[in-house]
């Protein structure tokens, strides 16, 4: 009799629970932490000459850990909108201890030469800018020099006679590359199967490999490479000096040449001021310097063989053969393959609680020779591991985006780890620091903290290349010294394929809230657009 | 469990000191009604004192019963319930979690007894009263451990439920709780054991509300206040149904 009381008294229960737990959720959903992914790297893509925003582009991720690359929103399928885009890490692979992640995002457009651009991501190292530029084939800067040109083709698809196309020499690009391709030379594709067609579309492309403009536009985008088919056939790290690069296609009704069956002639001509990085001599007749391949398909570099010097008609240049196409360079290269990163700590206790991107370059030794630029988001005590060194001392400068040095100093041995200080001076404009706070109110969840974004500003109406990064909001807020206090700005986020864009926006104080909700339309999208974009977002949260 | 130890004791202590403060009252009119007494050896004509054990929503306990003369009786007792549930589905708008409930209830009460029809003819009507009085609840606690029921999605990137993470939901009435009932006392089982039902409300103090996630659901303390909310507008009524078997310190004869 008890223990029948007993259950039916706790079964009454149960039911009372039960249906008070429907009234107990009224106006309540669970809200799951935008913050799912921890690791981010934006890609800021430009036209290399204009600075304009390339469109048409496609990207897609490539290499050792590109498996657990999604956009910052979640998404296998990639995409970039207005220039930007933001990949995150799957957090199940976040970086631990000495294993980074390795990928290179392959960014491709009609028109425009690919770029393969290579990521590493270290333990910690939350946040990375990649400032890539592409090469517009029909506008190139004037450190580059491009040509374009059809040679009529045999009934069997191949040259009655010798073919030899040279790119222009100018003021800014003396040197010249001067590809011959024998007569009767067949054009094959991947797999060894002959192209056919009637007129061949030669394409040269010549980089000023001595000017530092066109650092951003070597393969790749740096000169650092890794996972690099060495001399003797071994994989290898290794890092770049370069005396020449050259792209060089050939294209029949559309489709790129590959290989030939027989070799074709390249001549790279080599700037008198290039100097030899073991003796630091200027190049000269008899110097040794290798021939390496990079693929357009796979990122990776490839040792071709060595090539020699010699002169012709008063240039130094240096003359193969080969029976494949893509990009060749003439380099000097040092093995980094058991070199560790250091790491540059930054003290800046100027900025307070603030954050401030910078430009952080990387010289030679003596500083005539410019070899890497980032892009940091520097906050004080901030730990940047520095990979993309060569094995040699070379010397930093840290500047601000317009260009005022704060900090310069050496790395004497950049090949073996540790720790660097780096005291980052104030700048000469007085800081005002400002703090921007940013929440949604979803739909049915109440205020939310939005997942962390790359925000950019300009000044209110300047010209959209003007954008420059402004931070990364974390939890829903930035704090920066680059905004001026009365002034008006235009803001531009990037969030998955949405970019979101807030025009004249006046910074009237130093702590500026705003949320975000179905009825608030602040920026230049439509009301029902707005609508659309938070209700879909929300639902992920 | 410290607050049991010294709660239990203290109960039996309300109780027995009742009853050994028991009046007893001459009942010419109904002699049926019996009466609490003094001296075992002159029962006739009273109602007696008792001891019983409860079982009801809130859970099971102990009661005593003293006869206060004309149509009051005062009552006390305490109980205790331990609850364990779980729910496996439980939808809130945009996702559905599985649920682990733990509920503590501890209360002691101190009621009276009015009855209502002492006139009527039927003896079970005559046993009909109002009961009223007030109740502590020393804890009255309800502990939600709530998970995901599916996995997770944000894109294409999936994470279990237990990655996600687990929200707890802890809220507590304790304090002074009014109670009003009706009751129906001195059902006979036989001439020592009796039976009473009682059927009434509390109402409970405004609950404390703590609302704690891990990982990816750290930010649902922004729901806390909602929480309260609605536990403050839909959750003080605490029903209470409760039966006791008495035992009579006398061999009695109603």
């Amino acid at each position: 009799m008890r223990t029948k009381l007993y259950v039916l008294s706790v079964t009454v229960l149960m039911v009372l629970l039960s249906l008070s737990c429907n009234k107990a959720k009224e106006n309540i959903d669970i809200l799951i932490n935008a913050d799912i992914i921890h690791y981010s790297v934006l890609f800021d893509v430009r036209e290399a000459t204009t600075g304009n925003v390339p469109e048409g582009l496609s990207v897609s991720a490539i290499g050792q850990d590109a498996g657990v690359v999604y956009d910052i929103s979640g998404n296998k399928n990639l995409s970039m909108d207005g220039g930007l885009l933001t990949l995150g890490i799957d957090p199940h692979y976040d970086p631990q201890g000495g294993n980074p992640l390795k990928f290179s995002l392959k960014i491709t457009g009609e028109g425009y030469a690919t770029m393969i651009v290579p990521v590493t991501i270290n333990e910690e190292q939350f946040h990375q800018v990649k400032n890539v530029k592409l090469l517009k084939l029909s506008n190139p800067p004037a450190s580059v020099t491009v040509v374009n040109t059809n040679e009529a083709l045999a009934t069997n698809s191949t040259p009655a006679q010798p073919i030899v196309v040279s790119s222009p020499a100018t003021t800014d690009v003396p040197e010249i590359v001067t590809v011959t391709v024998p007569a009767g030379t067949k054009f094959l594709d991947n797999s060894g199967t002959q192209i056919n067609g009637n007129l061949l579309n030669l394409s040269v492309v010549n980089y000023n490999a001595q000017n530092s403009d066109n650092n951003d536009l070597f393969p790749g985008g740096t000169f650092a490479a890794e996972d690099v088919n060495g001399p003797n056939g071994q994989t290898i790290s290794t890092y770049f000096t370069t005396a020449a690069v050259a792209k060089v296609t050939f294209t029949i009704n559309g489709q790129e040449v590959k290989k030939f069956d027989q070799p074709i002639s390249l001549l790279l001509e080599v700037n008198p001021s290039y100097k030899m990085a073991g003796t630091n001599d200027a190049v000269k007749v008899g110097d040794k310097l290798s021939i390496w391949s990079y693929s357009e398909d796979t990122g990776k570099w490839s040792y071709e063989k060595e090539g020699t010097v010699t002169l012709v008609n008063g240039k130094f240049v240096v003359e193969f053969t080969t029976n494949h196409l893509t990009y060749y360079s003439l380099n000097e290269y040092v093995e980094t393959t058991s070199c560790s990163s250091p790491n540059l700590v930054f003290n800046a206790s100027w900025l307070n609680v603030n954050t401030q991107p910078m430009v952080l370059q990387i010289w030679n030794s003596d500083g005539s020779k410019l070899l890497e630029t980032n892009t940091v988001i520097v906050s004080n005590g901030l730990e940047y591991a520095l990979n993309n060194l060569p094995s040699y001392a070379v010397s930093y400068k840290v500047l601000t985006t317009s260009g005022e040095q704060l900090a310069v100093g050496t790395i004497a041995n950049p090949c073996s780890g540790g720790r660097l200080n780096v005291q980052v001076a104030a700048p000469a404009v007085p800081v005002v620091g400002v703090t921007l706070s940013l929440t949604v109110k979803c739909p049915n969840k109440g205020i939310v903290t939005p997942p962390d974004f790359y925000l950019y500003y300009k000044t209110a109406g300047a010209a959209d290349a003007t954008y420059k990064l402004l931070g990364v909001v974390k939890k829903g807020k930035l704090t920066t010294t680059l905004l001026q206090l009365g002034q008006r700005y235009d803001f531009k986020a990037q969030w998955g394929d949405h970019v979101k864009i807030i025009k004249n926006y006046l910074i009237d104080k130093n702590n500026l809230s705003t949320t975000v909700g179905l009825d608030d339309h602040i920026g230049d999208i439509s009301p029902e657009k707005n609508r659309a974009i938070l209700i879909e977002e929300c639902s992920k949260i | 469990m410290k607050t049991m130890t010294k709660f239990i004791p203290l109960c039996i202590g309300v109780c027995i000191t009742m009853l050994a403060k028991a009046n007893i009252r001459p009942n010419a009119s109904h002699p049926s009604k019996a009466q609490a007494i003094i001296d075992p050896s002159d029962v006739t004509g009273l109602r007696p004192a008792t001891l019983g054990l409860s079982l009801g929503f809130q859970g099971i306990g102990i009661e005593s019963y003293a006869f206060l003369g004309s149509r009051w009786q005062l009552h006390a007792g305490a109980s205790y319930l331990p609850f364990q549930g779980s729910k496996n589905y439980l939808a809130f708008p945009s996702r559905a979690v599985s649920m682990n409930l733990n509920a503590n209830i501890a209360q002691a009460h101190l009621l009276l007894d009015f009855d209502l029809f002492p006139n009527a003819y039927a003896e079970t009507v005559q046993n009909i009263a109002l009961s009223a009085g007030i109740s502590y609840f020393v804890s009255a606690k309800g502990t939600a451990k709530m998970k995901l029921k599916d996995p997770y999605y944000y894109g294409d990137i999936q994470l279990s439920p237990d990655e996600v993470g687990e929200l707890t939901a802890e809220s507590n009435w304790k304090g002074f709780a009014p109670y009003v009932g009706l009751a129906l006392n001195n059902l006979r089982i036989s001439n020592r054991v009796g039976l009473n039902i009682g059927v009434g409300t509390f109402y409970l103090a405004s609950p404390s509300v703590k609302l704690n996630g891990t990982n990816y659901l750290a930010d649902n303390y922004q729901n806390q206040q909602q929480l309260k909310h609605n536990l403050d507008k839909y959750y003080r009524w605490m029903p209470s149904f409760q039966v006791t078997f008495n035992y009579s310190l006398i061999n009695n004869i109603f």
